[in-house]
């Protein structure tokens, strides 16, 4: 310490001190050591070549780096964005430090604390070979990917944190990156390989970034080559490709880390609230898009009388406040749905069926929800708390009630704005459902409506098929606004109950996760589980409901979507009751 | 009962040695109440009982005819207007907009808001920051605009707590002006710092609070007095100095005299304030030319240092 490099003590010392990072470590090694005891087999023979034993291997390491994935921009995405909120970087530039010392002290404690989680499931991993069939140097490779993952990413969120102005931003930033370089790289080969035959070799090597992949390369290579469109022999294996890739990623992070480490004011733009002496700047700021229709100068309406204040006040300062971030963020999902939807037509060709599409429109409509609703809601009320309008907001006569439903509303608009966006893959959705409603002709046709007119009046239950027809859409609807509705009251409980706005957004992605990815174990743990507490666990992911009600996946289970619906629902009103109990508490907190 | 704000053996412990212990405050209807001490001598967790942010252990706090009480609380957010001492902002809004929520949030009717809004930034000198993005706004700008949201609801009584916290002289000055003009409205206003030139300046009282005890309340010159029990008084002499000392220095009741300056001279005098004129017609009769005879008044800052380095933290 005394030599050391102080930076690193500090944050060091400070993080490893923390009830929150023991409470993180202790769930980490709980979930991992409770995932082996369900896996654990209960009787027969274990030999070298039972599937139980790689079944067991394939499931903790699979929920071992989603779990690191999950928790690593917890501890890497604030390292720098921390000190710019508290007003504490430029103090530490005026320090004998140098920018080296600052960059190396923060680099070295946020990884050394990842890589810590990593060798702290050392003992759970190794009671895995205990199951037999693999030897030490498999799992020896396989911790390596995980160290890998853990500096890479680890990298990414530092890189992430030295661009953003904002911990929230950098947090959502690095959440879609680990997204997009996880889950996202097989959308080329998916999507492009009958296209662009060709490329197949280089799509094959994007999947390859992917830790996922990597793994599931490991555990199952007869498996995994079955679903390659090339010989692996021609290009480099996954695994090695992942620690390639890895490496420059890391290489990467590190440079944009260190480039803007190395200056620590963001230079922003022009100066918000500006006031403009020139009668032609005013002129052109006024007429200069999106600000004719936003410009704050123009709303001088007074809230209404029976206006909720908190939800107009929301609406002004979130959706109005940042109109070039909403219109970028509302392009970006409209261009990708409409490119989505294009690469899915050429892929598939004449074979396009509304199931395909659905399976997108879910994955991607979730997805964008699933994304953005815990990010949006989590700072609801830490941010009244940290930036001192809580006690402001307590000596008005505005209830508890008033704040959060206000609250709510605001970020519910918001989020539908970004579903809305992503209109074009309910359309095409609608489109391609079943034409027996309408007549088998193309609705530019001239004689389609006078055609469609006498099929109503000829056909006595043409009301009912067409009902039919558009149930699933409805439902898949509701589904959807009840997902959204409790990513948002997730995010929102989150932030009633944290201390900070970084930490309520890694809980509202936590129980995001949860809610999306951990309640899909009884899929691949079919035989671990009653099928009692498979219905139970499925009856809560809105991707299986869906699945169910558009599709005819999932016969096993009937009525799961239904009872999706009232899960949601329930869950929706247990965060909700939970978030008024404890913002009515901090409201008359009084000691 | 003419206390706008009152508190009866105030008691709130946080720990064993941290808080406030039976403090008794009176600020008299329309006057403005200076709350000194040190940091963390209890100012804020005084401040906050008054507003009902925290329950007292023990005693009564009063905000006009109104116990401080769960149940009174919603008269309570009426009758103060309370301004912290980090004045939280909604940085991505507009001044106008910032002013019409906490308007809303009073329930103040639409119509009449937009007159209030103008006229509270007329107060509190903001008038021409109404279009301003908050996020735009430096220090001193957001003191005014946090004012002026204090003020919205028009309420009797102003808590303060270091209004002028952070400000440059300017600044200081003008909050100085805004709150004398404040008291013109028939407000009443309690503001704390522990800047004390700023406090005498514009307080009718001061309390004291050291360690969480209320060492002396009343005016400055109250206080001064009571504290005294000698005048000190400054000679200004037109003579020979040293031999002006030597004179002073003999006559009755005088102790300490002293060369202060070129051609002052302070003295204590132990005798009543009204046998203080005889010591000016003793002087003169020894034949010393007088150009200047004064009583030094107490000033807060004496006063001050005096009462909390006397008393270990206990009440007078």
């Amino acid at each position: 310490m005394r030599n050391g490099n102080p930076i690193f003590s500090r944050e060091f010392l400070s993080a490893s001190r923390a009830w929150r990072t023991r409470l993180i470590i202790a769930a980490y090694l709980m979930i991992l050591g409770a995932l082996l005891i369900i896996l654990w087999p209960t009787g027969g023979v274990q030999s070298v070549v039972t599937e139980g034993a790689q079944k067991i291997f394939s499931m903790f390491f699979s929920v071992n780096l989603a779990l690191l994935l999950l928790m690593i921009p917890a501890f890497s995405a604030a390292a720098i964005t921390l000190e710019r909120e508290r007003g504490t970087y430029p103090a530490l530039f005026s320090t004998l430090l140098t920018p080296f010392d600052i960059m190396s002290g923060k680099l070295a404690s946020a990884i050394l604390m990842i890589l810590i989680m990593v060798i702290l499931s050392m003992p759970i991993a190794a009671i895995c070979a205990l199951a037999g069939g693999v030897d030490v140097v498999f799992i020896a490779k396989i911790m390596l990917l995980l160290a890998a993952t853990a500096v890479s990413y680890g990298l990414i969120g530092l890189a992430c944190s030295s661009i953003c102005a904002r911990t929230g931003s950098a947090i959502l930033l690095n959440y879609v990156l680990v997204l997009i370089l996880t889950g996202a790289t097989w959308l080329p080969s998916a999507l492009l390989s009958n296209l662009l035959p060709d490329l197949n070799p280089v799509f094959q090597v994007i999947r390859g970034i992917s830790p996922f992949d990597a793994i599931l390369y490991l555990l199952y290579p007869d498996s995994y080559k079955l679903t390659t469109l090339v010989e692996l022999s021609s290009v480099a294996t996954p695994y090695a490709v992942f620690m390639i890739a890895s490496c420059l990623i890391s290489g990467i992070a590190l440079l944009i880390f260190y480039t803007h480490v190395l200056h620590p004011e963001i230079k922003s733009g022009k100066l918000k609230g500006e006031t403009y002496t020139d009668s032609r700047k005013a002129i052109k700021r006024k007429l200069t898009f999106p600000f004719y229709l936003l410009d704050p100068l123009r709303r001088k309406k007074p809230i209404g009388r029976f206006s909720n204040p908190v939800f107009v006040a929301e609406m002004r300062s979130k959706l109005f406040s940042n109109p070039n971030f909403v219109i970028r963020t509302v392009s970006v999902i409209f261009i990708l749905s409409l490119v989505l939807l294009t690469l899915l037509s050429i892929q598939l060709g004449d074979e396009i069926r509304a199931s395909s599409v659905r399976m997108v429109a879910i994955i991607f409509q979730i997805g964008i929800v699933a994304l953005l609703a815990p990010g949006v809601s989590s700072g609801l009320i830490t941010d009244e708390i940290t930036a001192g309008t809580f006690t402001a907001l307590r000596m008005t006569p505005v209830s508890p009630f008033t704040i959060i439903f206000g609250k709510l509303k605001a970020t519910f608009f918001y989020a539908l704005i970004f579903l809305i966006s992503s209109i074009f893959i309910l359309l095409a959705m609608a489109y391609l459902e079943p034409t027996t409603s309408f007549p088998d002709k193309s609705v530019l046709d001239p004689s389609f409506f006078p055609d469609l007119w006498t099929k109503i009046r000829t056909e006595t239950d043409w009301f009912s098929n067409f009902c039919y027809t558009y149930r699933t859409l409805g439902v898949w609807v509701v589904i959807l606004l009840l997902s959204t509705m409790t990513f948002l009251s997730a995010g929102l409980l989150a932030s009633s109950f944290a201390r900070s706005t970084p930490e309520a957004t890694a809980i509202a992605y936590g129980i995001t996760g949860i809610i999306c990815i951990v309640t899909l174990l009884p899929i691949p743990l079919e035989d671990k589980f009653s099928h009692g507490l498979s219905h139970f666990l499925l009856a809560f992911n809105p991707i299986v409901a869906a699945m169910q009600v558009t599709s005819d996946s999932f016969k096993n289970y009937p009525g799961l979507w239904i009872q999706n619906i009232f899960t949601l629902l329930g869950l929706n009103l247990f965060f909700l009751a939970v978030s008024v109990a404890r913002v009515c508490r901090l409201f008359r907190k009084q000691t | 009962m003419n206390n706008m704000i009152r508190t009866e053996k105030l008691t709130k412990r946080f720990g064993t040695d941290r808080g406030v212990f039976e403090i008794d405050l009176d600020v008299p209807k329309g006057c403005i109440y200076g709350f000194v001490g040190h940091n963390g001598a209890g100012k804020t967790t005084a401040i906050k009982i008054l507003c009902g942010l925290l329950r007292p252990d023990s005693g009564k706090a009063f905000i006009g005819e109104y116990e401080v009480t769960p149940k009174n609380i919603p008269l309570i957010k009426k009758a103060v207007g309370y301004m912290p001492d980090i004045t939280g902002i909604y940085d991505q809004m507009s001044v106008w907009e910032f002013l019409d929520f906490y308007g809303a949030a009073f329930k103040i009717p639409p119509q009449k808001r937009k007159e209030r809004i103008e006229s509270v930034l007329e107060l509190t000198n903001a008038a021409n920051m109404i279009d301003y993005q908050v996020s735009s706004l430096s220090r001193g700008m957001r003191q005014k605009v946090g004012l002026a949201k204090t003020l919205i609801h028009d309420p009797d009584v102003l808590i303060l707590d270091e209004p002028a916290g952070g400000l440059d002289p300017n600044a200081r000055i003008e909050m100085r002006r805004t709150i004398a003009g404040l008291k013109g409205l028939g407000k009443t206003i309690l503001l704390s710092s522990h800047i004390l030139p700023e406090l005498a300046s514009v307080c009718d009282r001061v309390g004291i609070i050291n360690k969480g005890h209320l060492l002396a309340q009343g005016t400055v010159k109250e206080i001064g007095e009571r504290l005294q029990e000698n005048l000190t008084i400054l000679v200004t002499v037109d003579s020979d100095i040293n031999r002006a000392l030597e004179i002073i220095s003999g006559l009755e009741h005088v102790q300490d005299a002293a060369i202060a300056d070129v051609n002052h001279i302070s003295l204590s005098y132990t005798g009543s304030r009204e046998l203080a004129g005889r010591l000016l017609d003793s002087i003169l009769a020894a034949g010393i030319k007088v150009r200047w005879f004064e009583e030094n008044e107490a000033n807060l800052e004496n006063v001050f240092i005096n009462i909390t380095s006397a008393s270990g933290g206990k009440a007078e």
